[in-house]
């Protein structure tokens, strides 16, 4: 049965599944339903080590470097209007190669060009980040936003981390002035 | 407080609530606000959930409109007073028959419970916005700006939240194989005649019965005579055992020699002193099996000559929307057209049962008037389910074609409704 967390919450995912190598991290919001330009949602991972920064910008996992931690962090794409159900974009977690001193993965969302198409989460319904057991699919943990964001443009949605031998999922929910290049900058990517 | 901006929220404080909404005014293009309660999927249970100005008061009065001046529009809602299963109460504006994007006002303001918000609606090309939502969220009332819509209007957002649209009209029956007419000498009166073919049409002088799709016949009108040709719709009481819903109406549509389209019912009841020279003699409510309702037309003999060339009529019988469910053909309506002596009666047995509830429009018969002669068609055609359209014809030589393109007319008060589900286009000339 998966961990319902709300915004702070936190929870043991080793402790949820025991012997727990894999995951896959799911983040998900409905589709516009009304006319105008859709939302396009895109997912971002930061693979920091213990001062909370990247450790080179190949830490910085999104839609233009779709893989990071000599492999242990793969993003399997893009989707761009959230059409469908389930998962819109995926990353994928091999837990048993994160580097040890890899303290925490953090996952950020940003809204495409959300200036131009004068575009706030809070116009987006039902945005969530899950987390999924890779061997057997069963969901560990969930974390709905839909009321945890208002007019924010970037969000970190939660932080994988460990925690002595376990891994946690943390729910951050919370937004993040300037979309998704001070919300890399702030975490150390060398944004140029 | 700062205010909302589009997809902010706040929650709202508890007890009762005025729900204010600046809208602006558009000149020549009205703007209509109006409030939808839904469900957890975002849809009306049905038609009783819209707050709109023709229908005012939803849910016992949970929700209310206030009233709309200088480009404001009121509500009230009673939060404890809202149906369980009812999440969200939607408020929209819609810009009626779309003739300005939103973009036409500056922005739209909004003021619920000491909160308030702000639609930019610089740049908006859409004709229908859902405004802002109050929505439940662990017991506790909040209020989001939502700014979002359709450029399609009320169309699109109609079934957006769940608000039926008539279908398509489906295709008529077709007519039924003509009859080979009787040469009329060889035809004993009064035998009833019958016949579908266009001309030659010899004159009936006497009682005729149409019972067929398409079946046709004619009455010579008396020029020195005058008069007056009276139609008369009947139909009984459906033997439910209940007196309030037997209320049909018989409305006629006027196919002007110029082409207009006139509209004639109770509420535009028309005048034989003046264009268009036939009259409605009034609303019938109920009916039983003992005293059938009646309701009559009243058409002058002359009218072709005094409005300058042919005249179509089509008749038909409404169901009002406060029948509920009733089926129209379960009251198995008739209609006599008669002049000087002269019968046609219109006896088509609608199809009951399953097909046709929700059905509202049942055309009996078209009448077409050239100068002399006045030829009567049973037509049997029947609107698309849930569609308000009215009978809308178009001539043809001697033949008025009958389609459901009429904009709906509705008792007053119901105009809005009519917005809501209207998919006819075609405008009376005088509605």
């Amino acid at each position: 049965m998966a961990v319902s967390l709300s915004k702070g919450g936190n929870v043991s995912l080793t402790k949820e599944a025991p012997g727990l190598t894999a995951i896959t991290v799911g983040l998900g919001w409905d589709a516009r339903v009304t006319d105008g330009a859709a939302f396009d949602l895109d997912a971002s991972v930061f693979i920091c080590g213990e001062d909370g920064k990247v450790r080179s910008d190949t830490d910085f996992v999104f839609y233009n470097n779709k893989t990071g931690a000599g492999g242990a962090v793969q993003h399997t794409g893009d989707n761009t209007t959230g059409e469908g159900d389930g998962d819109d974009e995926q990353v994928k977690v091999d837990l048993s190669k994160v580097p040890t001193e890899v303290k925490k993965l953090v996952f950020a969302v940003t809204i495409h060009e959300a200036e131009s198409r004068n575009q706030n989460f809070g116009q987006v319904s039902n945005a969530f980040m899950r987390v999924v057991n890779s061997v057997g699919g069963s969901v560990l943990a969930k974390y709905d936003l839909s009321e945890d964001y208002s007019t924010e443009t970037a969000m970190i949605f939660g932080e994988i981390y460990r925690h002595n031998d376990e891994w946690k999922m943390k729910a951050i929910g919370s937004g993040f002035a300037g979309g998704l290049g001070s919300l890399a900058a702030s975490h150390g990517v060398n944004m140029g | 407080m700062s205010e909302l901006t589009p997809g902010a929220n706040a929650a709202l404080p508890s007890g009762d609530l005025s729900v204010l909404i600046r809208h602006g005014v558009i000149p020549g293009a009205e703007i209509d606000v109006s409030a939808f309660l839904v469900t957890g999927t975002g849809k009306v249970r049905s038609d009783a959930d819209m707050c709109f100005y023709g229908q005012p008061s939803v849910a016992g009065g949970a929700v209310a409109l206030a009233g709309t001046s200088g480009g404001e529009t009121r509500f009230t809602v009673a939060p404890g007073r809202i149906p369980a299963g009812v999440e969200k109460v939607v408020f929209t504006a819609t810009i009626h028959e779309n003739r300005a994007p939103f973009s036409r006002v500056p922005e739209i303001g909004l003021e619920v419970g000491g909160i308030s918000g702000r639609i930019p609606c610089a740049g908006m090309t859409e004709t229908a916005l859902i405004l802002a939502e109050l929505y439940q969220r662990n017991g506790a009332w909040k209020v989001r700006v939502v700014g979002q819509g359709f450029n399609g209007g009320l169309a699109k957002l109609a079934p957006h939240l769940g608000v039926e649209v008539a279908e398509p009209a489906p295709a008529p029956a077709p007519p039924p194989p003509k009859p080979t007419p009787a040469p009329p000498k060889a035809e004993p009166a009064p035998a009833p005649r019958v016949e579908a073919a266009p001309p030659p049409k010899p004159v009936s002088l006497t009682k005729v019965t149409l019972t067929k799709s398409g079946a046709s016949s004619r009455i010579s009108l008396d020029k020195s005579a005058g008069g007056v040709v009276r139609v008369t719709a009947t139909w009984i009481d459906n033997g439910d055992r209940r007196s309030d819903n037997d209320d049909l109406d018989l409305r006629a549509g006027i196919l002007m020699p110029d082409g207009s389209m006139h509209w004639l019912a109770a509420s535009h009841p028309g005048g034989l002193t003046a264009s268009p020279f036939a009259r409605h003699m009034g609303d019938v409510r109920s009916a039983t099996r003992d005293a059938p309702g009646t309701e009559i037309i009243e058409v002058d003999a002359g009218i072709s000559h005094k409005l300058g060339g042919p005249v179509g009529l089509v008749f038909s019988i409404y169901s009002a929307i406060s029948n509920g469910p009733v089926s129209i053909a379960s009251l198995k309506p008739t209609m006599t057209v008669e002049y000087r002596g002269n019968v046609i009666r219109c006896e088509y047995s609608f199809p009951d049962g399953k097909a046709a509830k929700g059905v509202y429009t049942y055309v009996i018969a078209t009448i077409l008037v050239d100068r002399d002669e006045l030829d009567v068609k049973l037509s049997g055609l029947t609107s698309a389910r849930g569609s308000e359209n009215t009978p809308w014809i178009t001539r043809n030589g001697s033949d008025l074609n009958v389609t459901f393109d009429g904009a709906p007319v509705f008792k007053k008060g119901r105009t809005m409704l009519a917005r809501m589900l209207g998919a006819g286009t075609r405008k009376y000339a005088n509605v």
